[in-house]
């Protein structure tokens, strides 16, 4: 009954700390509700900012030329279907046009040169457009260059049936025939229906939406850094305990050290369970996240709770004041949960070193039980991390535990 | 017979410092016993050795009849620290609940004890309120009503008066002497030797720890022999002169030097005859005086006698 | 001379306690390096950045060992072959990230290709992730061109045979238009403009979004600091006691802020001297403009904390309301990935915080070298913040009873 009044009194305590409230369960959410708003998008694919791209036009057409490329390439790249992914602006000058990229107002510059037209026909050598790139917006840029290649392509396709028709025939008909041919395919292209050739498909599982996808691991990512936190907050109660002289009162009781400490174990491993559980829901309810099936969450959860709670019991041997724990506290728990991925949940093609340094971690392990929760996997593939999370927990008990009581029981002067 | 405290040879020791040295007392069933002291003597030691919180390195210590430190110590005693030791955040209902808890009470009965308690120390009507919201002598009721739910037959206040306003400060002994006419054993700490006067049955003076004197108020002044005391304060530049000039005055001793104040303290076997004599030698040795009290014999003169120094520093 | 007296108390202070250097540098640092680390980069680095894409290939024709060069050679993907045993798992290969996506190639692909009826291609690939897209975009693009090439070829193979000039001479296949388009008629040339100095080749360098994001992250910690000196000075009764010395409410509001400012700046001056020499950020292609927008957003900051000061009451408030600000005004002002790659309401809104200007103003300098000019609007948005807080600061503690 004591063990259950001590935990229920520190459970009331912790909740009427507005800090702890908005690092246990405002932050986390907080922070992935930024990623969600940041990329969520009604297609659910990943949506960059419209290009603004200066078009300078210099091409000069040969006289008596049936088609003005330059032109062309304008009309294509300000058609309707691409609206959402580059407005077209004219600027008559290539300087002008450097000079607009230069000082940000536009994410890139085209500049077709004079022998633009005289390329496509084939009746000059190889031409190069110029794509001036704002170095602040790569992105953009590189989105751009994909549109732009694949217009210069159909544009080359034709030159090239020309170029071969030239090299394959000869007399005064092969010039007719290359144009012929030139036509022939850019008509091809322009009538074939885009038959795909590569059809995508999505594995089962996959989150149909970027942003849903990137927040289930933002969110899993900060609910271990907070959890790990009020783990640290809940051992560190036993200092403030001791500095507001309470500790010392509980001892005068006839209460047992091992009562006193087992309370606060259990309070704090109550409030993690809570806190746990309060984010996993909300962002169900706000995100959407499928959080996985019961059995692999629970499980999931209880190793979240053991480790949390026995590393900030290791980490409060430490320190001596509360006041030091602190920024001791925020500093361990940072660079761990740097080291052990949390901060680079979303991030693809991540150094090797990365993935190894992060094992060395309790929230490296845990990061990789709730991937694993996330993917639907089983059990079994589940069982490693999951233990080894448990397992690191109960590590930091057996070493902390000893220490805390050598720390915080009767006749240390407490 | 048991008593409700019994101490015998008790020491503690903090690295070179002699904290408590030899102490030996005991305090009778039912007794309002004090324990007066500088700051510095070693009462809050003496105390934690008493409540458990403190191993002793010698001696023994004995709540009603159970070692201190134990369980069944601890459930006959009911400690008040001295610095209020409460859950700020918690309201006066809730700490009052929770230490109930820890002294193993439960339902209606703690439910009771904390009803009853609160309007005792007059908090009833703040009840819900969180205890960081409330002034220093309001707390310090509330710390005391938190010692005292499971009715301990032993209760233990150290300094509970210490900074607090004088009508909380009157509350507050009022309370420990209404705990005791309602039978509690009450153990009192304090360096003011007016709450050790006005409360105590007996007292024990401790000084550098250990016990100097044991017994009730009469008893004590009784080692001054009756003596009257004799505040001077003396003008800047006579203080270093005045000792060796009153030094062979018959009837009368010093307790040393003035301090920087220019207070001096003197005991006289008669403070009416003193006067003359005093202001005669003075006025020929060129010391002046500013101004004098004469004051009957009382624990502060017991203390300077035993130990030559002031009982307030 | 009061003010100075004020600021140094303050820093003094606040310089005592080692804590504020652990969060004013050293946290910002290991951030930095944390985040320049996991990036790879877009200049030459020993690391391959490209997105690994599993290749099963049922077909193993020249066509389909063309395929998987050209998706090499294309730079945005590394095609690596797996075994029909592993091509069972290709589903959890793509769930799980270890392959950004596997690309199935049938058999009778190239023969299908060279006659002008392949087969479909599949890519398995998941559309709602960032590598899945560019693995999506890359691979269509390559296939794409061998499309197209079947389509000229056999374009061309019509053409000639209704000139009658068909012949196994002539005729070209495949493969020989895809060996054409290694001279392709057109060419992109891809530069990067830089203010004053015209085009030139340079490159995004790893920390050129994670020294100057943690920068302005970081600098919004420094509020914390000038909120608790408000804070605590009011608490610890020591500004009721100032109160009552010939000073006046304007003379401390300048103090703290004079102490908060030089503290603000002079950490992002060291921050951006660690970024200059030991990371390579170019921060002194444009000093003035640094300096300028550096000292624009320790105004801001500490006037921003000043702000939180004067409206808080504990010390607990102080750290939660610092940390809300600092993690709302750099998430969504950019400070953690350009706002480039956000949606379009998300941007507008970012941009209503001035931490955004703050990344505007350092990505001009460091990726396009802007000068003065290109500068003066960021700093300017900023110091507006920074007086509209102070303003709002002073007034507000003027009604405060100490």
């Amino acid at each position: 009954m004591k063990l259950l009044a001590l935990a229920w009194k520190d459970l009331q305590r912790q909740s009427r700390s507005g800090l702890l409230l908005v690092m246990a369960l405002g932050a986390p959410l907080l922070l992935t509700g930024l990623l969600f708003f940041a990329f969520d998008s009604p297609s659910g694919s990943p949506q960059i900012a419209t290009v603004r791209l200066a078009f300078t036009n210099l091409d000069r057409p040969p006289a008596g030329s049936p088609i003005a490329a330059g032109r062309t390439l304008q009309a294509l790249l300000s058609a309707p279907s691409l609206a959402s992914l580059v407005e077209v602006v004219s600027v008559p000058d290539a300087a002008a046009a450097r000079a607009q990229v230069a000082r940000g107002n536009v994410g890139a510059a085209l500049i077709v040169p004079p022998d633009f037209t005289a390329a496509v026909l084939g009746t000059a050598g190889p031409s190069t457009v110029a794509l001036i790139a704002d170095p602040a917006r790569p992105l953009s840029a590189g989105v751009v260059r994909d549109i732009v290649q694949r217009a210069l392509d159909t544009f080359s396709a034709g030159a090239l049936a020309a170029r071969l028709t030239l090299e394959r025939t000869s007399g005064p008909l092969s010039g007719v025939l290359a144009a012929r041919a030139a036509t022939s395919v850019a008509q091809g292209l322009a009538d074939s229906t885009g038959a795909a050739g590569l059809q995508l498909r999505a594995p089962p599982g996959s989150s149909p939406s970027f942003a849903a996808r990137m927040a289930a691991q933002v969110m899993g990512a900060m609910m271990i850094f907070f959890v790990f936190f009020t783990g640290a907050q809940g051992a560190s109660s036993l200092l403030r305990e001791q500095e507001e002289g309470t500790l010392a009162r509980l001892y005068t009781t006839p209460t047992r050290a091992s009562t006193v400490l087992g309370g606060k174990f259990l309070g704090t491993a109550v409030t993690l369970a809570l806190q746990t559980v309060v984010l996993l829901v909300a962002s169900a309810v706000i995100f959407g996240i499928h959080w996985g099936r019961p059995l692999p969450l629970l499980l999931a959860t209880l190793a979240l709770v053991v480790a949390a709670a026995g590393f900030g019991v290791l980490l409060l041997s430490f320190v001596r004041t509360s006041r030091q724990a602190g920024p001791m506290f925020g500093v361990v728990l940072t660079v761990t949960g740097m080291v052990g991925g949390l901060m680079t949940a979303t991030f693809t093609n991540l150094p090797p070193g990365f993935e190894l340094a992060s094992r060395f971690t309790p929230q490296g392990w845990a990061m990789a039980a709730w991937r694993a929760c996330l993917d639907g996997a089983d059990l079994g593939a589940m069982a490693l991390p999951l233990a080894v999370t448990a397992a690191i927990g109960v590590a930091c008990l057996v070493v902390g535990v000893p220490l805390m009581r050598r720390r915080f029981a009767l006749g240390s002067g407490t | 017979m048991t008593h409700a405290v019994e101490v015998v040879g008790l020491s503690k020791r903090f690295g070179d410092t002699i904290a408590v040295d030899g102490v030996d007392l005991a305090v009778a069933e039912g007794e309002l016993f004090s324990l007066l002291g500088p700051n510095g003597a070693g009462k809050t030691t003496l105390m934690g050795m008493l409540a458990g919180l403190l191993e002793p390195d010698g001696g023994r210590a004995l709540i009603g009849g159970q070692r201190a430190g134990s369980s069944a110590a601890r459930a006959l005693l009911g400690v008040v620290p001295q610095e209020v030791a409460l859950y700020p955040d918690l309201s006066a209902h809730e700490n009052l609940a929770f230490w109930g808890r820890m002294y193993g009470l439960r339902g209606d009965d703690l439910r009771r004890r904390c009803d009853t308690l609160l309007q005792v120390v007059g908090l009833e009507g703040r009840r819900r309120d969180r205890v960081g919201t409330f002034s220093g002598g309001m707390k310090r009721r509330l710390n005391i009503a938190a010692a005292l739910l499971h009715r301990p037959s032993v209760v233990m206040l150290d300094e509970p008066t210490v900074g607090i306003d004088p009508q909380s400060r009157r509350a507050i002994l009022d309370y420990v002497l209404r705990l005791n006419r309602e039978g509690a054993t009450v153990f009192y700490t304090t360096h003011y030797m007016e709450e050790a006067q006005e409360l105590s049955d007996r007292i024990a003076i401790l000084d550098r720890g250990r016990i100097i004197a044991l017994g009730t108020h009469d008893e004590l002044v009784r080692i001054v022999g009756e003596r009257d005391v004799i505040d001077l304060i003396l003008g800047d530049a006579s203080a270093g002169d005045a000792v060796a000039a009153f030094r062979d005055l018959p009837g009368i001793d010093s307790d040393g030097s003035p301090d920087q104040n220019g207070r001096l303290r003197l005991l006289a076997d008669d403070g009416e005859t003193a006067l003359p004599l005093l202001f005669q030698r003075a006025a020929e040795a060129g010391v002046s005086i500013r101004s004098v009290a004469v004051t009957e014999p009382n624990l502060e003169s017991v203390f300077l006698q035993l130990t030559g120094r002031a009982l307030r520093d | 001379m009061k003010v100075a007296a004020i600021a140094r108390k303050d820093l003094l202070q606040v310089l005592r306690d080692r804590r504020a250097l652990i969060f004013l540098l050293l946290m910002p640092i290991a951030f930095t390096l944390f985040f320049g680390l996991a990036i790879p980069s877009t200049g030459a680095t020993t690391q391959d950045a490209r997105l690994q894409l599993g290749v099963v290939d049922a077909d193993n024709s020249p066509l389909s060992v063309r395929l998987r060069a050209a998706l090499a050679a294309a730079g945005a993907v590394r095609p690596e072959p797996l075994s029909p045993l592993q091509a069972r798992f290709a589903d959890d290969l793509v769930r799980r990230g270890d392959d950004a996506g596997v690309l199935d190639i049938p058999p009778g692909w190239g023969a299908g290709l060279a006659a002008g009826t392949p087969p479909s291609l599949e890519l398995v690939a998941d559309p709602g992730s960032q590598a899945g897209m560019a693995a999506q975009a890359a691979v269509g693009a390559t296939v794409q061109r061998f499309l197209m090439s079947q389509r000229i070829a056999a374009t061309l193979s019509a053409t000639l045979a209704a000139a009658g000039r068909a012949g196994p001479s002539t005729t070209p296949d495949v493969t020989s238009v895809l060996d054409a388009w290694r001279q392709p008629p057109l060419g992109l040339a891809v530069s990067e403009a830089r203010a004053g100095d015209g085009s030139s080749e340079a490159s995004e360098g790893p920390y050129d979004q994670a020294s100057p994001g943690m920068i302005v992250q970081f600098a919004v910690y420094g509020l914390i600091l000038a909120a608790m000196v408000v804070v605590v000075e009011r608490k610890q009764r020591a500004l009721a006691r100032l109160a009552t010395t010939p000073t006046t409410r304007a003379t401390i509001v300048a103090g703290h802020a004079l102490a908060m400012v030089t503290l603000v700046f002079s950490q992002v001056l060291v921050l951006e001297g660690f970024g200059q020499w030991a990371l390579g950020v170019p921060y002194l292609a444009s000093p003035l403009s640094t300096i300028l927008l550096s000292l624009a957003l320790a105004l801001w900051a500490a006037s921003l904390g000043m702000l939180l000061g004067a409206f808080t009451r504990t010390e607990e408030q102080v750290v939660a309301w610092s940390l809300v600000a600092m993690f709302v005004l750099s998430g969504l002002g950019g400070a953690w990935f350009p706002l480039e790659v956000t949606g379009p309401t998300f941007r507008a809104v970012g941009h209503v915080m001035p931490t955004a200007w703050a990344m505007d103003g350092f990505r001009g300098i460091l990726l396009r070298g802007a000068g003065l000019e290109q500068t003066l609007r960021p700093a300017l948005v900023l110091l507006a913040f920074a007086l509209a807080s102070l303003a709002l600061a002073s007034w507000r503690l003027a009604r405060r009873p100490a």
